[in-house]
């Protein structure tokens, strides 16, 4: 579940003439579990600053943003670390991994910070990445050095490996080919299946419609110019 | 293994991989201090704006 209230948003950019960038005014967006919502949008016009603050990768400047009962806008950093440990999967566009860590170890990650069980935790790595055709030879290889789609598929395995109630997804299939596509849109509508609330951007139509049930326009919650 | 542990570095790429937390320091002060992407994503003080615009992407 997935509960933003009264959001708004504004850069301060003090070493650049002080200049004020007020980005989302007054933004409301629920998902409920089960339910995969798509935030549209022309480019810039904040789809993956929502995101990043329902992550808390982004702090918030009004309103309550509730994942799984924690309030984003006013938790302490310990608390949206164990959030986003157990209950929030964040699937950005970039991989970014420590060097020289085999993927296996990358995907495997967030099960293992959880204490799963370590054969376990490398069994459904294995199983993601097989779903996800990147080849058993690369599964030991640090994957800083692989093509961004392969890239872009090891972050999907590594977002779906454990099974969070709330998922954000920022453009899951760009970089992808129609098959791959397909297999991120199935790992979407299994995630949906088991109940897990999912915030997504797709600049993709077919995908959207494939797996969104709603969509959110954040133009609407553009600031008015004065 | 549990252990907890204080990095003092210049680094901010080694800040960003290692660390859970951060805090921003300037003339014996803390400037800014919050959840380690959060800050160097979303860095609130002049200083930390300062301190992460100078990095350059490789």
């Amino acid at each position: 579940m997935i509960e933003l209230r009264n959001v708004s948003k504004q850069f301060v950019l003090h070493n650049q003439g002080s200049a004020v960038i007020p980005v989302l005014e007054c933004a409301e967006v629920q998902v409920n579990p089960g339910e995969c919502v798509a935030l549209t949008g022309n480019s810039g016009a904040g789809k993956s600053t929502l995101m990043r603050m329902v992550y808390g990768n982004y702090l918030s400047d009004a309103g309550s943003i509730v994942v799984d009962g924690i309030d984003l806008a006013t938790a302490a950093p310990r608390e949206v670390l164990a959030l986003r440990r157990q209950s929030l999967g964040y699937v950005s566009q970039f991989l970014r991994v420590v060097p020289r860590v085999p993927t296996l170890e990358v995907v495997a990650e967030p099960l293992l910070m959880l204490r799963v069980d370590r054969d376990a935790a490398m069994a459904r790595a294995e199983d993601l990445l097989r779903l996800l055709n990147i080849p058993e030879r690369l599964w030991t290889l640090s994957p800083t050095t692989f093509s961004g789609g392969e890239q872009q598929r090891v972050n999907i395995a590594r977002g779906f490996a454990h099974g969070y109630p709330a998922l954000l997804l920022d453009e899951p299939t760009a970089s992808l080919d129609p098959v791959n596509r397909g297999v991120v849109l199935s790992l979407i509508e299994e995630a949906k299946a088991r109940g897990c609330a999912i915030l997504g951007i797709f600049h993709d139509a077919e995908a959207r419609a494939r797996v969104c049930d709603r969509s959110v326009d954040v133009s609407d919650f553009t600031p008015k110019v004065a | 293994m549990g252990l907890a542990a204080v990095i003092v570095t210049h680094d901010l790429a080694v800040v960003r991989l290692l660390a859970d937390r951060l805090m921003v320091m300037k003339d014996g002060r803390v400037v800014e201090s919050g959840l380690t992407d959060q800050v160097l994503d979303d860095p609130q003080h002049g200083y930390t704006q300062l301190l992460v615009s100078s990095v350059l992407q490789v």
